[in-house]
């Protein structure tokens, strides 16, 4: 062990000087070692998201403690809402929320955090990664559509159109969103185009 | 600034230009600031006592010294301004007084300090010495760059208490340096300003807060008291943004302050929510002081802070280091 030149100087100092240690300090005597503070602290995260609530798409910030969401507000760097939540929006997080039976909100064991699949035919859902699905979905879009593309009607006018897929647009989707679904759809010839909220 | 005759920072939270007031307007705004804090931060120290006697001595310093707290003119138009910011340029990169004015100034301090209490006479003839080799060794000029250096070499030769020596030295160089420039940093507009250290004095923020009506994050300059917009999700010092490397710890009950940490560097600062807290015009500083007591949780939590300006030590063990 070193001794440093402060540590000399304390062994070697007055009882006077030792009394001005504390009065000549900004700190409280027992700010962090006294018994009746309660020093536990509590980690969040910050996680932004965008509210699913309405075709806006406001930016949100989920405050996460231990991988369960126990608050959110609005994002003030997101340059659609700056900061600003609606009422809807502001008790997001209770979404991931179920009450118990004694009335207390717990998280709720059913929440989608991982993609499902369930395989054609099968009675259950298994657990898949994004990677996989995004192939599969692409997949079988491609497949359908390559078979049963019309590039003529019966009456020999061109219409290079699909009718074995419809797509479903969602109130749950920024406007952007929608507008790009639209496109994509209309790109691969689905006709048969439709949105829940027809906003 | 932090006892500046304006308010830099004194503003109304997230203004970009700040008015002036009264002196003794804002000496009592500070004490009634500090009232507020030892209420809201349990364990704080009442500083009632010290930043009045902070205030007499740079009243008597500046009644004999007008000339020395006269505006200087910077001479700088607002598009050149605006050019400054917008290519991250430090308005002030190289600031330094003399000697000879920081050593009269400490010694007015000094002697106002021991008219309080007897007991300090000792520590802070130290102290004074302790400066004036300091100074002897810079040839008598006390550059910004040093402040943290002359902190350590105190702390090290001395007997008083890091904070308070820490505070000390900030009240001397923001008073004669930034304090006679606050005209020219009043009028800075700092929403151009995308960099993590401050756009006047170039020093790494070490708080800062979340405004009121929007919760958008600002951070301060514990030297020039100068506020600018910075995203929430990402580190000033090591500039990551994975949110899974970012976070902050509150302490107990207490929801205003709270200490932003990256695992990526391993460097925290503190954050005032202005959500939780209602008053017309805060100081942040003097939270910042209240709340001493949260650095050295963040210390023992492992983190250091991105200031590089080390307020409080991680535990006092006394006498061997």
């Amino acid at each position: 062990m070193k001794l440093s030149r402060r540590g000399f100087l304390k062994l070697t100092g007055t009882a006077t000087a030792a009394a001005t240690l504390t009065s000549l300090s900004l700190q409280g005597d027992s700010v962090v070692e006294a018994s009746d503070y309660p020093v536990r602290l509590h980690y969040a995260e910050e996680v932004p998201t965008v509210c699913t609530f309405c075709g806006v798409g406001c930016g949100i910030l989920n405050y996460v403690r231990d991988g369960v969401i126990v608050n959110a507000e609005g994002d003030p760097d997101n340059p659609i809402n700056e900061g600003a939540l609606c009422s809807k929006g502001s008790s997001i997080f209770n979404v991931s929320y179920i009450y118990n039976e004694k009335g207390k909100p717990v998280p709720n064991p059913n929440r989608l955090t991982k993609p499902l699949y369930r395989a054609p035919g099968s009675d259950h859902w298994e657990e898949k990664e994004w990677d996989w699905m995004m192939d599969t979905i692409a997949e079988r879009i491609k497949d359908t559509r390559d078979r049963t593309f019309e590039e003529k009607d019966s009456n020999g006018v061109t219409v290079n159109r699909t009718q074995a897929i419809a797509w479903l647009g969602s109130a749950f989707c920024t406007n952007e969103e929608n507008y790009l679904f639209h496109k994509i759809a209309r790109a691969m010839g689905v006709i048969n185009i439709d949105h829940c909220a027809r906003l | 600034m932090l006892f500046p005759k304006a308010t830099r920072a004194l503003r109304k939270r997230g203004d970009e230009t700040g008015g002036y007031i009264l002196y003794s307007v804002f000496q009592q705004k500070v004490l009634d600031e500090n009232k507020k804090c030892c209420k809201l931060y349990p364990g704080s120290k009442n500083l009632n006592t010290l930043l009045s006697v902070f205030y007499q001595a740079k009243e008597i310093f500046e009644k004999q010294n007008e000339d020395i707290f006269e505006q200087v003119d910077f001479k700088l138009s607002p598009k050149e301004l605006k050019e400054k910011m917008r290519k991250s340029e430090i308005l002030i990169p190289n600031a330094h007084i003399e000697g000879e004015l920081v050593q009269t100034f400490l010694a007015s301090i000094c002697e106002e300090l021991v008219k309080n209490n007897k007991d300090f006479e000792e520590p802070l003839k130290h102290l004074q010495a302790s400066v004036k080799d300091f100074l002897a060794e810079k040839n008598d000029i006390f550059p910004q760059s040093q402040l943290p250096v002359l902190v350590e070499k105190i702390v090290e030769e001395t007997l008083l208490e890091r904070d308070f020596v820490t505070f000390l030295l900030i009240f001397i160089f923001s008073s004669l340096y930034y304090g006679p420039r606050e005209d020219f940093i009043k009028e800075l507009d700092t929403s151009l300003w995308e960099e993590s250290f401050c756009p006047v004095c170039g020093e790494s923020p070490h708080y800062g807060f979340l405004r009121e009506e929007d919760g958008a994050k600002f951070l301060e300059c514990w030297l020039c008291g100068t506020n600018w917009r910075y995203p929430r999700i990402k580190c000033p010092y090591c500039k990551t943004v994975d949110q899974k490397k970012l976070g902050f710890f509150t302490v107990g009950e207490n929801e205003i302050c709270r200490i932003y940490f990256c695992r990526e560097c391993q460097k925290y600062y503190k954050i005032f929510n202005w959500k939780k807290y209602k008053g017309e015009e805060i100081l942040v500083f003097m939270h910042h002081l209240h709340t001493l007591h949260f650095d050295k949780l963040a210390l023992k939590e492992g983190f250091s802070p991105g200031s590089e300006l080390k307020w409080v030590d991680k535990e006092d063990n006394g006498l061997v280091n």
